[in-house]
């Protein structure tokens, strides 16, 4: 791990950063113009009526939040086996955000749920095993601010994040296998033809930018990092590191 | 409740001669009906099961994930702007 120390110092490749904005600004158009479509078109779902339109934020959500997750865990494996201080980088991003995505899918669903089930919130199994995927991965994100040892901070979130990852398949399979008053898996296969392209579109959106937020996210991760290389009595945090800045 | 409280209908005249052990009593038959109605109001749904309206949910909904997508994207942007 020491001898990674090193790849922090370097400067960040101005192409990744400007790649990633560029991804952040295309994901909020695709998904500006394809929102503006279902909230115009005829679109009304034959028994949801208009309540129907909240699928085509709600399931790209849930979906890109998941994928992001799965990246994560990904970057976790990578930490461990290379000991590369960029999967951390990349990781500490994913993390937050598959977080970020996770908390606006919990609300999501929620307010959905209120007309289509009569309430805002059931003990369902995919509901609850959401929310505890939300808790755990936000739970990894407060302990790296609490671990100021660059290296034990690194392994200690990578095993933690391979170990929430354990719940994430199960959010996905268990409409399947536990019963569920949510609906099974949407996909652009079990909807309408005339839903699945706004469907797409919307999952691509979500896609770039959350790929173009990682990608941003990570280059301030590793920024931080060499700061803290710098100066290793600071505390990682950000507040502490724009002081040292100004 | 006694079963010879029970409506009789024409086309089943032979029904008198039933013995009262057969026929069901009239508060469990009426039970399930009473439930799905309070379940309907509960629920503000019509009673074929079909959503009338839903705009004022759909519109929070997206409002929601523009201002979270928006002030999460503009964080990170700053931080990102500040190290460059």
């Amino acid at each position: 791990m020491t001898q990674e120390s090193s790849s922090a110092n370097q400067p960040v490749s101005k192409p990744v950063g400007r790649t990633s904005l560029y991804l952040v600004i295309l994901g909020f158009v695709m998904i500006g113009l394809t929102h503006a479509w279902v909230l115009t078109a005829d679109l009304k779902e034959a028994s949801m009526g208009e309540t129907g339109r909240i699928l085509y934020v709600h399931v790209p959500t849930a979906w890109i939040s998941m994928l992001i997750y799965v990246w994560a865990f990904w970057c976790a494996c990578a930490v461990l086996w290379t000991g590369k201080r960029k999967w951390d980088h990349k990781q500490e991003a994913c993390l937050e955000v598959g977080l970020v995505l996770n908390i606006m899918l919990l609300f999501q669903g929620s307010i959905w749920a209120k007309p289509t089930w009569g309430t805002y919130w059931t003990w369902d199994p995919r509901l609850t095993s959401s929310a505890v995927m939300a808790i755990s991965f936000a739970g990894i994100l407060i302990m790296r601010r609490m671990i100021h040892s660059p290296d034990k901070r690194i392994r200690t979130s990578a095993v933690a994040t391979i170990v929430a990852f354990i719940n994430v398949p199960f959010v996905y399979f268990c409409v399947q296998l536990l019963p569920s008053i949510h609906q099974m898996q949407s996909s652009p296969e079990t909807v309408d033809t005339q839903m699945a392209w706004p469907l797409r579109a919307a999952a691509f959106g979500f896609l770039f930018l959350g790929i173009g937020l990682v990608g941003l996210r990570a280059i301030v991760a590793q920024r931080r990092m060499s700061a803290e290389d710098k100066a290793p009595d600071l505390p990682p945090e950000p507040a502490a590191l724009a002081m040292e800045d100004a | 409740m006694t079963p010879s409280k029970q409506p009789i209908t024409n086309e089943d005249a032979s029904s008198q001669e039933v013995p009262s052990q057969e026929a069901p009593p009239q508060e469990e038959v009426a039970q399930p009906e009473t439930v799905l109605s309070e379940v309907t109001e509960a629920t503000e749904q019509p009673q074929d099961g079909i959503i009338e309206g839903g705009w004022e949910y759909v519109v929070p909904t997206y409002a929601l994930s523009w201002i979270v997508l928006v002030a999460y994207s503009w964080s990170v942007l700053t931080k990102f702007k500040r190290g460059s």
